[in-house]
């Protein structure tokens, strides 16, 4: 299983590289250069030309690339030019916000996407069924936005319970900190937990029609050790793929919902960026959700060879 | 009262009052809910099992042998099943328990094993989980020590080599005979009074079933058990079964004592299902193929069937010649290592087919048989060798060459539910190779397919309907009818009625051959099943370890083999005659060897001994 996880990351290096290389000539697809934002509107040609070679936008493309990789490895994005902030460290400030936001809707997405999608497995055509059907469709269908606000309405205007936005990290206040993320991780979570829920559902059904589930019963074991023990572990290869995609999607920043409820995570700043030109921070973010969902794939390898025992023998 | 107890005891001894039968069954049915209502599949069945006895149901697919057993566990789903009768286990009603009660009789008391031992174990636990999940139902307080013990005492019981290492392993590291061995130790944890053994061996090897047969004989008399054995397969009951009962459609056709139902079967389906099993060493001097007798299932009346001609044109140049075949397959090994090991498929074979003859490929299962049918058509590329195929050089060929020469020859294939695309009509399906060779307009297509069905004993109508409306043996002649439409000269035929029905089985085999006499066919026929073989082959190459360690005129290797492994093959059928009960000695419990193999393995130089004319033995 080493030699197979040693290999896996040697592949998951040339992948970052291709990804940095797209990352890096997303810049060369808009139109004009950061050297005409930085010089702003009334700049003469000769101002542009200077800053032009200030930041040496004028040596080959191959050289420009290496020059922003080597910073960027060291956590060097350059700076932004709204604010003059420093866009690594700016970036790294967010992360633990929208990592816990993930977390928490992950959590939910699991919490109610897996029991419903066995339950709706176990009683397939019935009552419950078909209930868990229409929820998760609406689950799926309701905008975000529109979820987040209507609870904002509710919770924050009309009852009062829960802040209207911001964010405090739970692990410095644990009761405000919960309270400013229970909304949008709900809004977040209960959207995936539809999907999840799907999924559940037809992995189950699957693993329930297997022979072994019969070997299970007829050996006399309990309904419950029969669901949870040997039919739960045999769907959970569809669960995790599906798991870990979402987590590299809310990493990547959950957009529109951190907007409604003003958080200040990965997901605004990307907004942000894109709405001020900020290239460079565009360009930082996309790096680290890339670089995010190739970690995760490696993370659902490991997640594979534990659901699935055959595999850690198929190299010889 | 000691007195009296010894009188009551004498007296018991001496009159042998029937004893109360450990499982009995009266008038149970059931019925499945099915978009037309309720459906009875099973009509009061009735049967005893006594102690220490082994009844077999048998019955073809359909006939509800496995819906009966299910419905003795429980085991359908409650809730589209309606089970009525009775159904006593040492005396106790089983129908009327409720389901937490029923559960404690599983396993416990009752104990099944099932026909596929490869899906029957949970691919995401160890041994040592599943067998421990069994034991603990006995003590759930016991330790894992302890449980470790008790696991590889069962183990042991059911001769598992090594049975300490297994514990950690998983199932996908077993061959199948050794996981029905799991599956069987299993059954046993909890010393149950009944075993329920569902075709226990369909799924086995020949010589692996022999094994497995002899280890539930040997283990009831050890465990005092009574056995219920489901099985289509009349050499099986005779081997195994004290008393027999019949299936056919839900009903209980007959029902007596093995050697009863052998000798004098009552009814005419049983004399019906007899008279289609195919039986080794019916053949006897006969040298051509034979026509399996058909008959009628109402009234038990044997058509004779008509002889076979000599189709073998023996003069001729031979229509496929195989020299020195070989197919390597390289496994993939260990992340930046070259690969170690080399699975030698099929190594150094040689044979050819005339015109209109059969040869046949027997073997057990990973021997390369399949393989070389398939390194034939190219359909996988061998290493090395030549095959000349009508007198075309198969392996130089190019695409277009290779176009045309599959044309020449066709194959058919085991499994006729998955060999034909389910959206496709049957007339879509058969016309499909005219199309791709671009054969004729479509409307001199749709008459080739109508004359086409009807050569295989279908209706021209059925071009319209779709392969799910057909049963398992009707497919497989829509198989057929495809595989004729370029007017091939030699058929492969790849286990190509290994899984149909006994009856229908014969049926299919007779059909090919009545096709072998109409057109001259040749066929390589590439199957498990040794009396099969014996009715349909000229001549027999019998595969080992991807090697051909005998080949021969068919009469020879039947009545004259000389490798120890085809003696193996031969003996290891089970022979459908109680009287003839294999009375073999321990329970072997070899694994069949694999021919993996390193990659600096060099093949040993074989040496053929002709100890007939065209009779060759490999020297040992």
């Amino acid at each position: 299983m080493l030699g197979f996880l040693a290999m896996r990351l040697l592949v998951a290096v040339p992948t970052l590289i291709i990804i940095s290389i797209l990352v890096f000539s997303l810049q060369m697809l808009l139109p004009g250069d950061a050297a005409l934002v930085i010089a702003g509107g009334e700049a003469t040609a000769e101002t542009i030309a200077r800053i032009r070679a200030e930041h040496g936008l004028d040596d080959p493309l191959p050289v420009q690339y290496l020059r922003w990789i080597t910073n960027a490895l060291q956590g060097d994005f350059g700076i932004s030019y709204r604010t003059r902030e420093e866009i690594g460290p700016m970036l790294i400030s967010k992360i633990p916000v929208t990592l816990t936001l993930a977390t928490a809707a992950l959590a939910i997405s699991l919490l109610i996407g897996i029991p419903a999608g066995i339950m709706a497995a176990i009683w397939r055509g019935r009552g419950w069924d078909h209930l868990v059907t229409i929820v998760s469709l609406i689950g799926i269908s309701v905008p975000n936005f529109w979820l987040g606000i209507m609870m904002i309405l509710l919770f924050a205007v009309t009852l009062g319970w829960l802040p209207a936005g911001g964010y405090v990290s739970p692990f410095v206040d644990p009761v405000a900190g919960l309270k400013s993320i229970i909304m949008p991780a709900t809004v977040l979570g209960t959207a995936l937990a539809a999907a999840m829920m799907r999924h559940t559902r037809s992995a189950m059904l699957t693993v329930l029609q297997q022979d072994y589930i019969r070997t299970a019963r007829a050996k006399g074991l309990v309904e419950r050790i029969v669901i949870t023990k040997h039919a739960l572990r045999n769907a959970m290869v569809p669960i995790i793929t599906l798991a870990t995609l979402q987590f590299g999607t809310l990493m990547a920043g959950a957009v529109l919902t951190e907007q409604v409820f003003s958080i200040p995570g990965v997901g605004k700043m990307v907004v942000d960026a894109v709405f001020n030109r900020e290239y460079s921070a565009v360009q930082a973010v996309t790096l680290l959700s890339g670089f995010v969902f190739v970690m995760l794939n490696l993370l659902a390898d490991v997640l594979y060879f534990w659901a699935n025992p055959k595999l850690r023998s198929r190299s010889l | 009262m000691s007195a009296q107890l010894a009188t009551f005891a004498a007296g018991e001894a001496g009159d042998r009052p029937a004893v109360d039968p450990v499982l009995s069954v009266r008038n149970l049915s059931t019925s499945f809910l099915t978009d037309d209502g309720w459906t009875e599949v099973i009509r009061n069945i009735s049967f005893d099992v006594g102690p220490r006895e082994t009844v077999a149901i048998v019955g073809e697919s359909g006939s509800g042998k496995s819906v009966t057993s299910l419905s003795i566990m429980r085991l359908l789903n409650p809730t589209g099943t309606r089970i009525s009768g009775s159904v006593q286990l040492a005396g106790r009603e089983l129908t009327t328990l409720s389901s937490e009660e029923m559960r404690r009789v599983r396993g416990r008391e009752i104990a099944m094993i099932f026909q596929e031992p490869m899906t029957s174990l949970n691919p995401a636990f160890t041994i040592r989980d599943q067998l421990g999940e069994a034991l603990l139902r006995l003590d759930p307080r016991m330790s894992a020590k302890e449980l470790d013990r008790r696991a590889v005492e069962l183990l042991d019981k059911v001769r598992i080599p090594g049975a300490a290492t297994r514990l950690a392993q998983y199932p996908h590291e077993m061959s199948g005979g050794m996981r029905q061995r799991v599956m069987i130790a299993m059954a046993l944890a909890c010393e149950p009074r009944l075993l329920i053994a569902d075709e226990p061996t369909t799924a086995l090897d020949v010589t692996v079933q022999g094994q497995v047969l002899d280890l539930i004989k040997s283990l009831q008399d050890e465990e005092g058990m009574s056995v219920l054995f489901i099985t289509h397969d009349m050499g099986v009951v005779a081997q195994m079964a004290d008393r027999t009962v019949v299936m056919l459609r839900g009903d209980l056709v007959e029902e007596g004592s093995t050697t009863q139902i052998f000798a004098a079967p009552r009814q005419p389906y049983t004399r019906a299902l007899l008279a289609a099993v195919p039986v080794l060493g019916a053949m006897g001097a006969q040298e051509l193929p034979q026509f399996f007798p058909l008959v009628e299932p109402a009234t038990g009346i044997i058509q004779p069937a008509p002889e076979m001609p000599d189709t073998v044109h023996r003069e001729a140049a031979p229509l496929l010649e195989v020299k020195n075949l070989t197919t390597r397959f390289t496994m993939p090994g260990r992340p930046f290592r070259k690969p170690t090991h080399r699975v030698h498929a099929v190594e150094n074979v040689s044979f050819s087919i005339q015109p209109g003859e059969t040869l046949s490929l027997v073997g057990e299962s990973g021997c390369g048989k399949s393989t070389t049918g398939r390194s034939i058509l190219r359909l996988t590329t061998p290493s090395g060798g030549t095959l000349r195929l009508d007198g075309t050089d198969v392996l130089g060929a190019g695409r277009n060459r290779l176009r045309e020469m599959r044309r020449v020859a066709q194959m058919i294939f085991q499994d006729p539910f998955a060999s034909l695309n389910p959206r496709l009509t049957v007339g879509a399906a058969v016309a499909e190779p005219l199309v791709s060779h671009r054969i004729g307009t479509a409307a001199e297509r749709r008459t080739r397919v109508a004359e086409l069905l009807r050569r295989v004993g279908l209706a021209p109508e059925m071009a319209a309907r779709y392969p799910h409306e057909f049963s398992g043996g009707q497919r497989q002649r829509i198989c057929i009818a495809r595989a004729l439409a370029l007017e091939p000269k030699l058929i492969i035929a790849d286990e190509a009625v290994s899984a149909l029905d006994v009856s229908i089985k014969a049926q299919v085999v007779n059909l090919m051959l009545d096709l072998q006499a109409s057109m001259g066919l040749a066929y390589l026929f590439i199957s498990h099943d040794m009396a099969v073989v014996e009715r349909i082959s000229h001549r027999v190459a019998v595969m080992y370890l991807g090697e051909i360690v005998e080949i021969g005129p068919r009469a020879a290797i039947f009545d004259n083999p000389q490798h120890p492994y085809t003696r193996r093959l031969i003996d290891a059928v089970p022979v459908p005659d109680p009287a003839q009960r294999a009375h073999r000695g321990g329970v072997a419990s070899g694994e069949l060897a694999t021919p993996l193999r390193s990659v600096d393995f060099i093949p040993p130089q074989r040496v053929y001994d002709e100890v007939a004319p065209g009779h060759l033995v490999m020297r040992q």
